[in-house]
């Protein structure tokens, strides 16, 4: 496969990392959209014995911070909490367990959730988790340990996982 | 070792080598409240997944897929937002909640699956799946107890053999799938009937399909079955999350695996 179509296959995990870290959907596109651009205009900077997902999302870490982030600032910080609502509307049995994982991840602090969402949802190394977001990895897994502990007192109340 | 420590964490997620992994394992014989932090940390693990692995499943919108393609500039990707490409939102519209995203799939024929005596459940995990429906008559179903293990059989056993994943259609349904750490393939499958089963399988050296986790789900029809689909319950996430090895396959490499008969 080719970096283009690499990146294609990627998309739809860059777009659940962005969700993780704008609330509204439609911001969380505008992120990937600005990381895409980034991640080809530097595609010569990619090592290929490195892992291209670690890369793109360590992009759009960084995408996130300067730019998105600083658009929004002036405008509204954080789409409304109702917008935890992020799966929509479905009769699946395991929507009240989505609903209260997705809001419980959403109340995180920013840097605890990108930990989680990189090495527990995207399934990153400690040490590529560290390294997509510019931090020693002591403090990549003091993150990650917080953020652990602050979801599960979180979802403390909540059932079991699933039948 | 405390419940609360790192290494804990780092052990749950494979973080750690033989020896710290043999210190963890040590500590969780001698001290209940680190088996059950390990435990919490796994079942942590398997909500997140279960919670967030639905919107791989969702349509990519069309602009990301031309930027990503390369298909130039972004007012080139937007323009080829409007046309032949195959995602419905295009341009900077806001995506439609999710749930209303998903593809409309012909609703499949019910089938009726008969369940065959089940003598080998003591060696799967089988949750929620009343113990009398295991013990009706023999006839043909999805699985077999066979040499003491759940094996797969009949459709199911066909469709992990030959469905890919993105096939829908009547019958089984395939999820991901993966290698484990002997380098087995294993699939998530759901089949329907009477009670919806979610399970994984995993190729024996033999060629069957043995079952390690078959769980009962509630039946899902219509706009919900593809989220169903690639949303698998937790205790199936979680053995998942316990066998796989690395990443799970991406479509291309499903297909060699399945063109190369999974060996």
């Amino acid at each position: 496969m080719d970096f283009n179509q690499e990146l294609c296959a990627l998309l739809p995990r860059l777009r659940r990392f962005a969700r993780t870290l704008a609330r509204d959907p439609a911001d969380a596109d505008d992120l990937v959209q600005v990381a895409l651009e980034r991640a080809l205009a530097r595609s010569a900077q990619w090592r290929p014995d490195a892992r291209l997902d670690a890369w793109v999302f360590g992009i759009v870490r960084n995408a996130w911070i300067d730019e998105v982030r600083a658009r929004q600032r002036g405008q509204r910080v954080f789409a409304p909490e109702e917008q935890g609502a992020l799966v929509g509307e479905s009769p699946f049995e395991g929507q009240d367990l989505a609903m209260s994982v997705q809001s419980a991840l959403a109340r995180l602090p920013e840097e605890q959730r990108m930990a989680i969402a990189l090495v527990l949802i995207e399934g990153l190394s400690y040490r590529e988790a560290a390294e997509a977001m510019d931090v020693p990895i002591g403090t990549l897994t003091s993150r990650l340990a917080r953020g652990r502990e602050a979801l599960q007192q979180l979802l403390g109340g909540a059932a079991g996982v699933g039948a | 070792m405390t419940p609360g420590d790192e290494r804990i964490f780092a052990y749950v997620d494979g973080e750690l080598d033989a020896a710290g992994a043999a210190a963890v394992e040590a500590a969780m014989a001698a001290d209940p409240a680190v088996a059950d932090a390990v435990a919490r940390a796994r079942r942590l693990r398997a909500q997140l997944r279960e919670a967030f692995d639905p919107m791989l499943g969702e349509p990519v919108p069309a602009h990301l897929l031309a930027l990503a393609r390369g298909a130039g500039s972004t007012a080139a990707a937007k323009d080829a937002a409007s046309g032949p490409a195959s995602a419905p939102v295009s341009g900077s519209a806001p995506m439609p909640a999710p749930g209303a995203t998903v593809h409309p799939l012909p609703r499949p024929e019910r089938r009726r699956w008969a369940l065959p005596e089940w003598t080998a459940m003591a060696a799967a995990l089988v949750l929620g799946v009343a113990v009398s429906r295991l013990v009706m008559a023999p006839a043909p179903g999805p699985l077999v107890s066979e040499s003491g293990r759940l094996v797969a059989d009949g459709a199911l056993a066909e469709s992990l053999q030959s469905r890919l994943a993105a096939e829908t259609g009547d019958g089984p349904r395939i999820g991901l799938s993966f290698r484990d750490r002997d380098g087995a393939f294993c699939r998530a499958f759901r089949v329907g009937g009477e009670r919806d089963l979610a399970g994984l399988a995993c190729r024996a050296p033999d060629g069957r399909w043995q079952v390690p986790v078959v769980v009962s789900v509630p039946p899902v029809e219509g706009d919900a079955l593809r989220q169903a689909s690639t949303a698998l319950p937790g205790a199936v996430l979680a053995e998942l999350d316990a066998r796989i090895d690395g990443e799970p396959l991406d479509a291309d490499q499903e297909r060699e695996a399945r063109d190369a008969g999974w060996r």
